[in-house]
């Protein structure tokens, strides 16, 4: 049991001007780099520690636990404003963000995906400093093949994202697998599909096909739209009311479940060690339409939309640090970069920290929580500023995120071959687009490919044939009858309303 | 609707180019383990070529493609891929400020104030920042 002296000598020493000037700092260039597409927080941070190594242990991991939040938040701007994700964890904001943005309503847009991600991310730092040891047990005992199991589970949630036609929803799923084995199998390290470039070995770089699919394919749409006249890239009516602007109380009182669910995935998505927030994201959308009393309006704009995608990737960050803490593994990147720069302090993350650096930790803990206040009253101000800069001419707007999008692959993939493979997958991401598959199902497919086929070669060697060994997991079999019961529910049973609805229309 | 329907056969044949042709040519074989390392492409190519058939046979949902504008954003397609190149050949200062002035003039951007800010100043912008401050390297 931790004496309380220590949690309050650790809170003291995170609540000094000091400390406080070092978190903000790093939440205001994680809000800058993480609405820049493609650089994102994570490269910020990478590039960050160096600069960390003269600061004492606090206020350097303070400082880049601010760039992981305010990237959290940055991220959402331009995928609500010009419909361009910042960062993959953002893409599924933009199912409804961006219709928002068309119907005039930016700035509610962004003020929402703010206040959903600081509740998210505070709820999940509370369930981080409430709950860690015994959830990090828990998370441990998802093995290969309970992570199998959620990933068919995470699958069959997709179901309810594939639009009006179960057929080409199955192709864009199929698909993104396909794409998603390209590099070296997981089981032989053999090559697959690379065609002489060893820049796939690694696969296709995320960031490339995220970035071209979601991001460079809209802006070549919208630049092909541009005939004539040239208008701001974002059009806010002058007598715009004040609703329109500002997101009232009772606006996100009335999210409070699906913000609640969307945190409660993302949290569950972030404790467990490779996962990513792109996947809770999307689950949580999925549940918040499935949900929803009237799920047709999801996807035209849908406030439910923006909070349920938002608390859910931001949830994730906080999550991460649980098994990283408790026991010393990093659950993502971002989580691996704290975990280095820990070390480069001298600290060993593991089940003795609490024991030997409680103070630090809980001091951490409060850095945490001043974070998310910092995170909502910077952001307050910086979408502000970004909604303004957004209604400079889409002449320069577009031209201006292609270039910037570009540099960031470049600079995420660590050369040019990055932004080839980003164009190739805009063009992809065009046709889909055009022709009625679903965008955002392919990405999903792609994003939980790798790991399926991961956790499906490890499962396979535990089973070796042997399917009564499955008795021995029944985590994996409740996953696998969840999976079997959203199917029908997100898809069958949506599908059978959707034409009952036609019907009586 | 038949550029719909045609969609489910375009999927189909390319599942079939794959599962022929480029899944053959393009992975080794091994004949041990349970997970091979075209067991995996084979069941999503199966998938398509099956859900593919389906979509042509069942066409539901629709398909619009705008010719005029799909010719346009080719167009800027191939701007980007030419800029890329440039990038290449001759570094991010010369094909980063072509790629922006050719884009906003096609575009029909002709005021001088913002074509200064998209082709001199957000280069340079990006230059300060990546450049001179990250001291990361630029094509």
């Amino acid at each position: 049991m931790i004496d309380l002296n220590i949690i309050l000598a650790g809170f003291a020493d995170a609540f000094t001007l000091y400390n406080l000037f070092f978190v903000w700092f790093g939440i205001l260039i994680g809000q800058l780099v993480g609405a820049v597409p493609g650089v994102g927080p994570v490269m910020a941070m990478a590039i960050a520690i160096p600069f960390t190594f003269g600061l004492d242990p606090l206020p350097a991991i303070g400082f880049l636990v601010g760039v992981n939040k305010g990237g959290l938040v940055g991220g959402a701007i331009p995928a609500i404003l010009i419909n361009t994700p910042g960062t993959p964890d953002a893409a599924a904001t933009t199912l409804d963000g961006y219709p928002m943005t068309k119907k005039g309503q930016p700035e509610k847009a962004t003020k929402m995906a703010l206040y959903a991600s600081v509740t998210g991310d505070a709820f999940s730092d509370i369930v981080l400093i409430t709950g860690a040891p015994l959830i990090a047990t828990v998370a441990l005992k998802m093995g290969p093949i309970e992570i199998f199991a959620l990933m068919i589970f995470a699958f069959s949630i997709i179901a309810g994202l594939v639009g009006d036609s179960m057929a080409k929803g199955i192709v864009t799923a199929g698909l993104g697998l396909f794409c998603a084995t390209i590099g070296l199998d997981p089981e032989n390290s053999t090559p697959r599909f690379i065609f002489g470039h060893f820049e796939l070995y690694d696969g296709v770089p995320l960031v490339s096909m995220a970035l071209g699919m979601l991001a460079v394919a809209e802006i070549f749409r919208r630049l092909s739209l541009i005939r004539g006249n040239i208008g701001a890239a974002v059009i806010v009516p002058k007598s715009q009311k004040k609703a329109d602007r500002r997101v009232s109380w009772t606006e996100f009182w009335a999210c409070k479940y699906t913000i609640l669910r969307g945190s409660i995935i993302g949290t569950i998505m972030g404790a467990i060690p490779g996962l990513d927030s792109s996947a809770a994201a999307f689950m949580s959308y999925a549940t918040a339409k499935q949900a929803s009393k009237d799920p047709d309006s999801f996807g035209k704009g849908n406030i439910h939309g923006i909070a349920a995608t938002e608390s859910a990737n931001s949830s994730v960050s906080g999550a991460n640090l649980i098994p990283l803490l408790t026991l010393g593994i990093p659950g993502n990147i971002a989580a691996a970069l704290i975990i280095s720069a820990l070390m480069i302090h001298g600290i060993q993350p593991g089940p003795l920290l609490f024991k030997e650096q409680g103070q630090l930790i809980y001091g951490l803990f409060c850095s945490l929580l001043m974070a998310n206040v910092l995170n909502l009253f910077s952001g307050l101000v910086g979408l502000r500023l970004w909604t303004k800069v957004i209604k400079a001419p889409e002449s320069i707007i577009f031209p201006a995120a292609l270039l910037l999008c570009m540099i960031g692959v470049y600079l995420a993939t660590g050369g040019l071959f990055g932004v080839a493979v980003m164009f190739i997958f805009a063009l992809l991401g065009y046709i889909m687009n055009a022709l009625g598959y679903s965008v955002i199902v392919f990405v999903i497919a792609f994003f939980l490919g790798e790991r399926v086929e991961l956790s499906l070669s490890q499962s396979l060697n535990i089973i070796d044939g042997d399917l009564k060994i499955l008795l021995n997991h029944p985590v994996a079999l409740v996953l696998f009858a969840l999976a079997l019961i959203s199917v029908y529910w997100f898809g069958l049973k949506s599908k059978k309303k959707i034409t009952a609805k036609n019907s009586k229309a | 609707m038949i550029l719909n329907r045609l969609s489910g056969l375009f999927a189909a044949i390319v599942g079939i180019i794959l599962l022929f042709w480029v899944i053959p040519n393009h992975t080794e074989t091994v004949d041990y383990g349970w997970l091979r390392p075209a067991t995996l492409p084979k069941i999503t190519v199966f998938i398509i070529i099956i859900a593919g058939t389906v979509h042509f046979i069942f066409p539901r949902g629709t398909a619009e493609l705008d010719f005029a504008s799909a010719g346009r954003s080719a167009l800027f397609l191939g701007i980007g891929v030419a800029g890329l190149w440039l990038m290449n050949i001759s570094g991010f200062s010369i094909g980063a400020p072509v790629l922006m002035l050719a884009l906003m003039i096609i575009i029909g951007e002709r005021r001088w104030q913002w074509l200064l800010s998209g082709v001199i100043m957000l280069p340079a912008f990006i230059w300060l920042c990546v450049d001179y401050l990250l001291k990361r390297p630029l094509p």
